[in-house]
């Protein structure tokens, strides 16, 4: 196992090499020429969605809290519809076509609303890089495959070398291969573990237990509060929004929800089937209740050929999601930025330094600074809904004037950011991501309508 | 106007589920905001590829039966969990992918 970190570097050099003589336009590099279909844009827009933290963070999740924790992915049927039915018609209608969040925002709202959003997606994708980079440490140290910081280095050079030769136009097909396998993964998982832990679950679910009520351990507030954080916040991830921009036409809009909708309740399975086997059987005593580990107990437990299947869908997930956020930090970086400051020529150099080193930064993070990663997790999923769910829904429905919306996004990031840093102090259920969202929100629905 | 209004309706909807001083407010949160987020896009819309207002009504009458069915059955196990495991996660995936067909007609 311990030569596998050099195998995938080996491997995605070698697909690096095949593209880095190209010739690439911003469009392309950014958004791989916007002709993916619905079923490539949406396995790598599933791919891109879902870190590892649903093969391994959701399931332990669930052990811990039980239905509580489902309450995180409920809103998954929902979820593929609302972005395509809010967002996906208006970012296909634009002429020309946009390749990034800020440039769609500036389409209406102007240069100071773009650099705005550039700057705050350069400091979350910095600290969602930095996440998935603990991750890979923690899930390498879990598995029991070798240095986690190796791991880390590895899966990051390895990634940033075919997004930085190819962006999005290698980045697509290698995320769509990765949500495939991550689909397949899951459910293969899922089921193994749930035909594994029978005798136990057939114990939890005679004995009435309260962690299988609708809101399991959790307060039912708390849950609600998730439900919607989940839900409107799909519509203001980088991350999320990016399959919108690789789409082809409208056409293919039409078919992407059910793609999108599919493979995400395929690869969701693992959640509610390790979850519900894990805690059936710690409930059983037949694994200890061990936290986050319990996961890769009951792997173990499952055999190596689980523990090894769960290992690739972890890293497909990680990948994915480190591609986007490492393309989205270079659009930020050397494409938006320079735009919205004047400078009109897109270099395909600088993109590819910025993807590389933007990326490198956020892992140098990760893996060095535990205390970092701790501050820079709060600038997570709830920063993007709080920071850009008003500047999209403002340009989406045309109201409020640039320096209101602008105003909005920045109070929606304060809030967050700053409620985040006491959350310890909080009352349960109040989510700093919706606060922050709702208030600038208002902030935008409350401005002037003004002029550009 | 009436659009700025729908917006200032999610806003407030948001803010409800964020603070979450109680379930059923949280709940009239949730409701508010994907509502008034789904009448924005159908009132923008109205012009081309239109969407039902029943498909609207239909989606927010599923989703309010499914978070209050599962305020409803919080003391109850697994009846919770397969109230939300079937009609919240499972069930409701073909009629929100039905909505998005008959919402987003062939212009």
């Amino acid at each position: 196992m311990s030569a596998a970190p050099f195998l995938f570097l080996i491997v995605s050099l070698a697909l690096a090499l095949a593209f880095v003589r190209r010739r690439l336009s911003a469009a392309g590099f950014l958004a791989a020429d916007h002709q993916a279909g619905a079923v490539l844009a949406g396995l790598a827009g599933t791919a891109m969605g879902l870190s590892a933290f649903v093969f391994v963070g959701g399931p332990a999740l669930f052990a811990q809290l039980g239905v509580g924790a489902f309450w995180l992915i409920l809103s998954a049927p929902l979820t593929g519809v609302l972005q395509c039915w809010v967002l996906g018609g208006f970012i296909l209608a634009q002429e020309p076509r946009p390749v990034t969040v800020p440039e769609l925002l500036a389409h209406r709202l102007g240069p100071p609303v773009r650099v705005t959003a550039a700057v705050l997606l350069t400091l979350g994708c910095l600290a969602a890089l930095a996440v998935q980079a603990r991750a890979v440490t923690v899930l390498a140290e879990g598995f029991g495959v070798g240095s986690g910081k190796l791991w880390a280095f590895a899966v990051f050079l390895a990634t940033a070398a075919y997004m930085a030769a190819g962006g999005m136009r290698v980045g697509v097909w290698v995320d769509a291969v990765q949500g495939s396998i991550m689909g397949v993964v899951a459910v293969a998982l899922a089921a193994a573990a749930l035909l594994d832990a029978r005798e136990a679950l057939r114990g939890l679910f005679t004995t009435g237990s309260s962690w299988l009520s609708s809101f399991g351990t959790v307060s039912p507030s708390q849950a609600l509060a998730w439900y919607l954080l989940f839900c409107v916040g799909t519509l203001a991830q980088p991350h999320y929004l990016q399959k919108f921009f690789l789409l082809r036409s409208r056409e293919e809009l039409r078919r992407l929800p059910w793609v999108l909708t599919l493979s995400l309740m395929a690869v969701l399975t693992v959640w509610v089937g390790l979850g519900l086997a894990a805690l059936a059987l710690v409930q059983q005593g037949q694994l200890p209740a061990a936290g986050d580990a319990v996961v890769p107990l009951l792997l173990q437990r499952l055999g190596p050929t689980a523990v090894l299947a769960a290992a690739v869908g972890c890293l497909a997930a990680i990948m994915s999601t480190v591609a986007s956020f490492c393309n989205v930090l270079s659009a930020s970086l050397a494409y938006d930025l320079p735009q919205a400051l004047g400078r009109s020529r897109w270099s395909l150099g600088w993109s590819r330094f910025i993807t590389v080193a933007g990326g490198l930064v956020g892992t140098l993070l990760g893996v060095e600074s535990g205390r970092t990663v701790a501050f820079l997790g709060i600038l997570g999923w709830g920063f993007f809904t709080a920071s850009l769910l008003p500047g999209v829904l403002a340009a989406r429905f045309s109201i409020g004037s640039p320096r209101w919306v602008l105003a909005g996004m920045t109070l929606g990031a304060g809030t967050c950011a700053g409620l985040e840093l006491f959350r310890a102090q909080l009352p349960a259920g109040v989510e700093p991501g919706l606060l922050g969202a709702a208030l600038g929100l208002f902030c935008v629905v409350l401005g002037g309508q003004g002029k550009r | 106007m009436a659009t700025r209004l729908l917006l200032g309706v999610v806003a407030g909807g948001i803010a409800l589920a964020g603070l979450s001083l109680h379930p059923l407010v949280a709940l009239a949160g949730i409701l508010a905001a994907l509502l008034s987020l789904l009448a924005s896009c159908a009132r923008v819309e109205a012009e081309e590829p239109s969407p039902s207002r029943g498909s609207v009504w239909a989606c927010g009458l599923t989703l309010a039966a499914v978070l209050l069915g599962a305020l409803f059955l919080r003391g109850r196990s697994p009846v919770g969990f397969l109230w939300l495991l079937g009609p919240g996660f499972v069930l409701a995936v073909p009629l929100f992918l039905a909505f998005f067909a008959r919402s987003f007609r062939k212009p």
